[in-house]
C-alpha cells in the first residue's frame, strides 16, 4: 500500500520521500477525449463525479414530486422540507414575497453546489467538482447576469447605474474618485469574491483532507519511529472530515444567501 | 440599509463584507490607475500615492454610505 | 562581519503578517466599543454607528495598506 493508491496523481517516480498532494489532485488523467468545433474536452473522473451527483440530485426531485399526494408520504416529504428550505429561509426572509419567483433558480444553485461539494468527503469519489474554478465562475456568472438583468429591468438602464455608482450625499468634485471605486466594488468584485470563496473554500478543503490521508499512509510505511504520528494523522484526518461537511453545506447556504442578497439589492426601488 | 430582510443570525454580516470589499476596490482601483500612470511616465512612485488616494477615497465612501444615522 | 541571523523567503508575506497585527487589535477595540455603548444606550446605536464605521474603515486600512506595499514596491 504505497501513497499513489490513496491520491489521484501519482508520485514523480524515483522520489523516496514524502510527496504532499498539490493542486495536480485536481487534474487527473482524462478517461477520454475530444475535440468539438475546435475546443477540446476531457472526460476526467472529475466530470464523471459531476453527472453522478447531478442525477443524483435531480432523480430525488422528480421521484419526490411523482404522484403527489395530499397527505405527504416520506419521500415527497423530504423533497418538499428541502425544497422549502431554500423558498421560505432564503428566498421568503431576503427578498421578500418577490422573491417567491426566484426560489426554483435558487433551490437549484443550493442543491447544485452542496451535492457537488458533499462529493469531497463521499468515498470512492472524494473530490468536490466545485473545487474546479470553472463551476464557481460559471454559477457566480449566471448570478451576474441575473442580479444585473433584474435592476436593470426594474429601475430602467439609466437609473439603475446611476442609482449604483452615484451614492447620495458625496459632494459632487468627489464623484470623481468615488465613482470607479463603487463601479470596482459592485460590478467587479462582487461576482469574483463569490466564486473566489466557494473555490477557495473547496480547493483548501480537499487538499486538506488529502495531505491528512497521504500522511497517514506515508508515517505507517516509512518504517521509522515516526510510526507513533501516524495515529494523530488519522485522527486528524477524521475530525476533518466532519469540519469539510459543515464547511461544504456553509458554503453553499453562504452563495445562496448572497446571490439573493444582490437580487433584493437590485430590486430596491430608491 | 434595511436590516429585517436577513436570515436570522446574519444581520450585519453582508455589511461587513461590503465594507472590506469596497476598501479593497478603493486600494486596488486607483493603485492601478497609478501603476498605469507609472508605466505612461516612466516613474516609480505614482503607485504608492495611487493606493493612498484611493484608501482615502474608500474611507470615505465607506463612512457616506454606511455610517448614516438613520 | 559575518551573518548571524537572515531571514529568508518571500519577505513580502511575513511583512504582511506582522503588519496584520495592529489592525487585527484595532478593529477588536471599535467593535467591542460600539457593542458595549450600544449594550449601555440602545438608542445610541444609530448615532454611533458613524463612529464605527469610519474607526473600523481607518484600521482596516492600515491592514490593506500592508497586503499591497508589497506588490507596489515590485
Amino acid at each position: 500500500m504505497s501513497a499513489a493508491a490513496v491520491l489521484a496523481s501519482e508520485c514523480p517516480p524515483g522520489d523516496p520521500g514524502f510527496c504532499p498532494p498539490s493542486v495536480l489532485e485536481f487534474y487527473p488523467e482524462p478517461l477520454a477525449t475530444f475535440d468539438v468545433l475546435g475546443i477540446h474536452f476531457a472526460i476526467t473522473r472529475i466530470t464523471i463525479i459531476l453527472w453522478l451527483a447531478t442525477a443524483l440530485m435531480v432523480f430525488f426531485f422528480i421521484s419526490a414530486v411523482r404522484n403527489p399526494k395530499l397527505v405527504p408520504d416520506r419521500r415527497q416529504w423530504m423533497g418538499e422540507s428541502a425544497y422549502s428550505f431554500v423558498r421560505d429561509g432564503v428566498a421568503r426572509e431576503v427578498i421578500g414575497s418577490e422573491g417567491l419567483r426566484y426560489a426554483p433558480y435558487l433551490a437549484a444553485l443550493f442543491f447544485f453546489i452542496v451535492v457537488n461539494n458533499i462529493m469531497g468527503i463521499i468515498p470512492f469519489a472524494q473530490i468536490p467538482p466545485t473545487g474546479r474554478f470553472a463551476f464557481p465562475v460559471v454559477l457566480a456568472g449566471i448570478t451576474y447576469v441575473l442580479f444585473n438583468w433584474i435592476g436593470i429591468r426594474q429601475q430602467g438602464l439609466g437609473p439603475y447605474f446611476k442609482n449604483n455608482l452615484f451614492p447620495p450625499g458625496v459632494p459632487k468634485p468627489l464623484y470623481l474618485l468615488i465613482t470607479p471605486i463603487e463601479f470596482a466594488s459592485t460590478f467587479l468584485f462582487r461576482p469574483f469574491t463569490l466564486a473566489v470563496r466557494l473555490f477557495a473554500n473547496m480547493l483548501a478543503g480537499h487538499l486538506l483532507l488529502a495531505i491528512f490521508a497521504a500522511g497517514t499512509v506515508y508515517l505507517f510505511t516509512v518504517g521509522n519511529f515516526s510510526v507513533i504520528f501516524a495515529p494523530v494523522s488519522f485522527a486528524m484526518a477524521v475530525v476533518m472530515t466532519f469540519f469539510e461537511l459543515l464547511v461544504q453545506v456553509l458554503q453553499a447556504y453562504v452563495f445562496v444567501v448572497l446571490t439573493s442578497t444582490y437580487i433584493s439589492g437590485a430590486m430596491e426601488e430608491h | 440599509m434595511t436590516d429585517g430582510r436577513q436570515p436570522t443570525g446574519w444581520s450585519g454580516a453582508n455589511e461587513g463584507w461590503a465594507v472590506l470589499g469596497t476598501l479593497f476596490a478603493g486600494a486596488f482601483v486607483w493603485g492601478g490607475i497609478g501603476w498605469l500612470v507609472d508605466l505612461w511616465l516612466d516613474t516609480m512612485f505614482v503607485k504608492a500615492i495611487g493606493v493612498v488616494v484611493g484608501l482615502a477615497a474608500a474611507i470615505y465612501l465607506v463612512v457616506t454610505k454606511y455610517g448614516r444615522t438613520e | 562581519m559575518s551573518v548571524l541571523a537572515e531571514l529568508t523567503g518571500n519577505v513580502g508575506t511575513m511583512g504582511y503578517g506582522l503588519a496584520a497585527i495592529g489592525p487585527g487589535i484595532g478593529v477588536g477595540i471599535v467593535f467591542a466599543a460600539y457593542i458595549q455603548a450600544t449594550a449601555r444606550q440602545p438608542e445610541s446605536a444609530g448615532l454611533t454607528r458613524t463612529y464605527l464605521f469610519l474607526g473600523f474603515a481607518l484600521s482596516e486600512a492600515l491592514a490593506i495598506l500592508g497586503f499591497v506595499v508589497p506588490f507596489i514596491i515590485t
